[in-house]
């Protein structure tokens, strides 16, 4: 396993976000966990990450045990995430966004050949270069957070709502993106969507989340053909 | 004329040593979002602890880094102690522990020094120039050089290191910063050491400027180099060298030379009141 997450409790005060959520991922992996709004999706992502503290439970990445690491340990153990919102740094510009994705690494790895290939992905980037993150647009900060957390070449990505704000038409791209970095270059990825339909197209396995506990999970195809997920989540 | 030319040259030099202390709080407050009052008192104590090594030693170049070195740790002793455990609470608390430190400094600074004024009787080692009749005195010529230096420093630390990055990135999101690798608490320490050392220098020029080092010498700096970053932006540091710039300028030139019947400290809180009423974001603020 990957990673393996048992037990996760999360709370902001006494408001309980996550309550005892399990679930794993293996190497090569696409997982996504769907839910509606409020059902403690991108409070799972930002404890896996360490950006909000858990108040139980027990992460592993690559049979590590994570729990006691602060965020940046945990980042350049090789767990990258697009934030919810993209998150790009407003004031830096987009080289610089980008260069902050490789903080402490940048002897590590061949940048010139992982920024080649991301500008090949996302060329407005490379047009932007010089630019603040904050003059670009809702799709275009979105790739920058995608490309940001992809430069160090990490070994599981986790992606917060990347649909959210943007418009159809690129939201196809995003997931064709993920889909194509998830079969051709092997990369994990954790997926966190509303967009039921769209992430469970491009899956292996789901969880379905619901006010912070795990309510189903499977195979992605047969959860698509669940009457019960459909009802709630498809939309039929 | 001789006299305007001799008031620019002063006002400049007013205007580096606000700029060097008016720095660390532009730091501190693009980082943390904490008006670090305290900063002032750092100040102070950066006087003293220079005035202390220099006594001792005679070397000023050792008085400058005693005096960097017993800042930077008291800096991130405040930052470590108070600022930290106090993030979690709305920003008037932290700004409430940051001016009992500074009182309690001041006190410290009043029972281990004494009440009373002490002199710095240094000369820097710097050059004294002609120009035209006006002369820059040795004193003038070191606040020139030093703060340029420090400036540049600080310039190129912040735009082209890989600290810098990470510093600015901080400054802007820090649990996306931290979750981008870097540690961002050791950054803030980082900010707090940078801000520190050069309150340390501006107290220690400050202290051989006017031959002067006592308890309460951080107390109009501490007013004044808050209104200083509103004026300048809050959080920006250009915005802030600018701003304390500006200031030094027109407080030497309106009062030493236009002989403008107003206490030569309400300037700065005239220019913050006119900033507040017509550009709130300040000089150089985002916004």
């Amino acid at each position: 396993m990957l990673l393996e997450a048992s037990g996760l409790h999360v709370a902001y005060g006494d408001v309980r976000a996550v309550n005892g959520v399990s679930f794993a991922l293996e190497e090569g992996e696409l997982v996504s966990i769907i839910g509606a709004n409020g059902a403690g999706k991108t409070s799972i992502l930002n404890g896996i990450m360490g950006i909000v503290p858990l108040r139980e439970g027990q992460i592993r990445f690559q049979g590590e045990d994570l729990t006691p690491l602060p965020a940046y340990r945990r980042a350049r153990a090789g767990i990258r995430i697009v934030p919810e919102r993209a998150r790009v740094f407003p004031r830096l510009s987009v080289y610089e966004n980008l260069m902050t994705g490789v903080y402490g690494l940048k002897n590590k790895i061949d940048l010139p050949r992982r920024l080649d290939w991301l500008y090949g992905l996302f060329p407005i980037l490379k047009e932007r270069n010089r630019q603040p993150a904050a003059t670009l647009s809702g799709g275009e900060q979105q790739q920058l957070a995608i490309a940001r957390a992809l430069v160090s070449d990490p070994k599981l990505l986790i992606v917060d709502e990347v649909s959210m704000g943007l418009m159809p038409k690129l939201v196809d791209q995003v997931f064709d993106l993920l889909a194509r970095l998830n079969r051709e270059q092997g990369l994990s990825i954790l997926l966190v969507e509303q967009n039921a339909m769209a992430s469970l197209a491009i899956s292996r396995r789901a969880y379905v989340l619901e006010t912070g506990v795990c309510v189903h999970s499977g195979p992605a195809a047969e959860l698509m053909e669940d009457p019960k997920v459909k009802a709630v989540y498809l939309g039929h | 004329m001789q006299l305007f030319f001799e008031q620019l040259l002063n006002g400049i030099a007013m205007g580096s040593i606000y700029a060097l202390v008016t720095l660390g709080l532009a730091l501190v407050y693009g980082i943390l979002r904490i008006l670090h009052v305290a900063h002032a008192a750092v100040y102070t104590v950066g006087a003293y602890a220079g005035l202390f090594c220099y006594s001792y030693t005679g070397s000023l170049l050792l008085a400058f880094l005693g005096g960097m070195i017993f800042c930077s740790i008291l800096g991130v002793a405040i930052e470590r102690l108070v600022y930290y455990p106090l993030l979690k609470y709305p920003p008037y608390v932290p700004l409430i522990g940051s001016i009992a430190i500074m009182l309690s400094i001041e006190e410290i600074c009043r029972l281990v020094a004494g009440p009373y004024i002490l002199t710095f009787p240094a000369t820097l080692p710097f050059p004294e120039f002609q120009l035209g009749g006006v002369t820059i005195s040795s004193t003038l010529t070191a606040v020139y050089v030093i703060t340029t230096v420090v400036l540049g420093l600080l310039w190129f630390i912040s735009t082209k290191t890989e600290l810098g990055l990470a510093m600015r990135a901080t400054s802007q999101d820090i649990p996306i910063a931290d979750a981008m690798g870097i540690n961002s608490h050791a950054i803030v320490s980082i900010a707090f050491v940078i801000g520190s050392s050069i309150a340390a220098i501006a107290g220690i020029l400050v202290g051989i400027y006017y031959n002067q080092v006592y308890p309460t010498m951080g107390t109009v700096p501490a007013y004044k180099t808050l209104a200083l970053i509103v004026v300048g932006g809050l959080g920006s540091m250009p915005g802030a060298v600018i701003a304390s710039m500006l200031l030094g300028v027109a407080e030497t030139l309106l009062i030493g030379y236009a002989d403008i019947p107003l206490p030569r400290d309400a300037l700065a809180f005239i220019a913050m009141i006119a900033v507040l009423m017509w550009r709130s974001e300040g000089l150089m603020g985002s916004k």
